[in-house]
């Protein structure tokens, strides 16, 4: 939360690139007590519109927010904690099985050559393991190579469904 | 726009010598469009015995840059907002979004490599003939390995736009391991730029995960690489830190040209049963190990024997 305030803060000092960092706004618009440094998501296509024109951010959010309807609408509070990794890891550990299995089911028979040089037991691996390895993987590939279907990848397949 | 039309005309115009250079030609094209088009439609993506929907807009504003979104049609909804480099992925759970950054450089249809001499090396290609995507002219263009150490790559070309319509790895059986592929595909020429922005729910939370932080590793002295599977090199080397455990994660990249596959390994848990096994996902294989002490993981779009040897070629002193 601290970070992304100061993100916020040097996006509203100029600092940071409001194209580049769309998602903070959003985030900010959600967090209550960031939520009046929100700037709409419009004003992104209306500075690639004018695409050579220099934004003054600040003046533009002030802007924005007083013809900003939604941020005077009452505003359900929902307290958002960043809960540290591991904490999420042992959440998951939970479902590692069913998520094991899920996958499992998804998986395309491996050759008999490779089979008989290997362990029979199925790779307890969770699935936010396996997040971890493909969105590592993918960050590191080289432009130069054949990307596959990467992003695809993440979002269709970074989390095998769980029940 | 027209400028890159252009420009993609005189990358095409010169006289041209072989159906092999043709073809190497059209895969550079095919990459540059994926960049330089305005199109949006529906692809599929298929893998094993499941297929997932997912809608792309893409624009390309010149000095503003590349800008993509994606949306999962099928399945928990994702959506994926790219700016250049940069991806922010939009996970919707039940009471909130997660948003997390992520430095992924492209996706389908962008995911043609550069042509060169490493790939012409490790891989032929072949024309096929004219076939039909997505109610489009395709010509099928293959790149077919020269050994059985990796997969076929099968591409299929618009003739009109020059685009990749769909992109398909098979195995040394001529089998489908996983294809992507446009149903629905439409170009559009103007700079509306309204669809840029994610679905909203107001009633969620929007939670930021934390930015990995990664440092890169000099070369390590307590470990070496013997034979690696015929043609491919290591062209990074990083650290980071375990998101499970307090350990350091070295992860090495190889790449033939056209293929990548990385390595990662960190010192084993010794409290922890030792893991092996291998599992496939489409063209994606996973081998997990334990080499002198030391968890190995392998991931990378092979055949899993291949990532098997990859395994095999780490030492450990």
């Amino acid at each position: 939360m601290d970070e992304m305030k100061q993100q916020l803060s040097a996006m509203m000092d100029d600092e940071l690139d409001l194209d580049a960092n769309p998602h903070l706004l959003l985030a900010a618009k959600h967090s209550d007590d960031i939520a009046k440094s929100w700037a709409e998501y419009h004003l992104i296509g209306d500075a690639l519109r004018h695409e050579a024109m220099q934004v003054d951010v600040t003046e533009r959010v002030m802007q924005q927010l007083a013809n900003e309807p939604t941020v005077l609408a009452p505003h359900p509070r929902i307290k958002t904690l960043s809960l540290p990794r591991y904490a999420a890891a042992a959440s998951v550990a939970a479902v590692t099985l069913v998520g094991w299995m899920a996958w499992h089911g998804n998986t395309t028979s491996t050759p008999a050559s490779v089979a008989q040089s290997i362990a029979k037991e199925p790779v307890a691996m969770t699935s936010e393991a396996f997040d971890n390895y493909l969105l590592a993987h993918a960050e590191y590939a080289p432009s130069n190579s054949l990307q596959r279907n990467r992003d695809v990848q993440l979002v269709a397949y970074s989390e095998p469904q769980r029940q | 726009m027209l400028k890159y039309f252009l420009s993609l005309l005189l990358v095409v115009m010169p006289a041209l010598s072989s159906a092999a250079d043709d073809s190497w030609l059209m895969i550079e094209k095919a990459a540059q469009a994926a960049h330089q088009l305005n199109y949006k439609g529906v692809f599929v993506y298929q893998v094993a015995n499941s297929m997932t929907a997912i809608q792309i807009t893409h624009s390309n504003f010149g000095n503003s840059g590349e800008f993509a979104r994606l949306t999962v049609l099928d399945g928990a909804p994702k959506e994926v907002l790219r700016q250049g480099d940069d991806s922010v992925i939009y996970k919707s759970k039940s009471q909130k979004v997660l948003i997390e950054k992520r430095r992924i450089q492209s996706g389908f249809p962008a995911v043609l490599p550069k042509i060169t001499d490493g790939i012409k090396a490790n891989y032929q290609v072949q024309v096929g003939g004219i076939e039909r995507v997505s109610g489009r002219e395709a010509s099928v263009v293959t790149l077919m390995p020269r050994d059985k150490s990796r997969y076929i790559s099968k591409l299929w070309i618009d003739k009109d736009s020059g685009l990749l319509l769909k992109l398909a790895s098979l195995n040394d059986k001529n089998e489908i391991v996983e294809q992507v592929g446009f149903n629905q595909l439409a170009l559009f020429n103007n700079d509306n730029m309204d669809w840029f922005r994610p679905n909203e729910e107001p009633n969620k939370a929007y939670v930021m995960q934390p930015e990995e932080t990664v440092v890169p590793a000099t070369e390590a002295d307590n470990w070496t690489m013997n034979q690696l599977p015929q043609g491919f090199h290591k062209i990074e080397q990083v650290r980071r830190m375990s998101p499970f455990r307090n350990v350091v994660v070295t992860h090495l990249v190889f790449c033939d040209g056209l293929t990548t596959v990385s390595l990662f390994f960190e010192p084993a848990d010794k409290a922890a049963t030792r893991k092996q096994g291998i599992m496939t996902q489409g063209a994606t294989s996973i081998y997990v190990t334990t080499v002198a002490d030391h968890q190995v993981v392998v991931l990378g779009e092979v055949p899993p024997a291949t990532a098997i040897q990859f395994a095999n070629a780490i030492n450990f002193k």
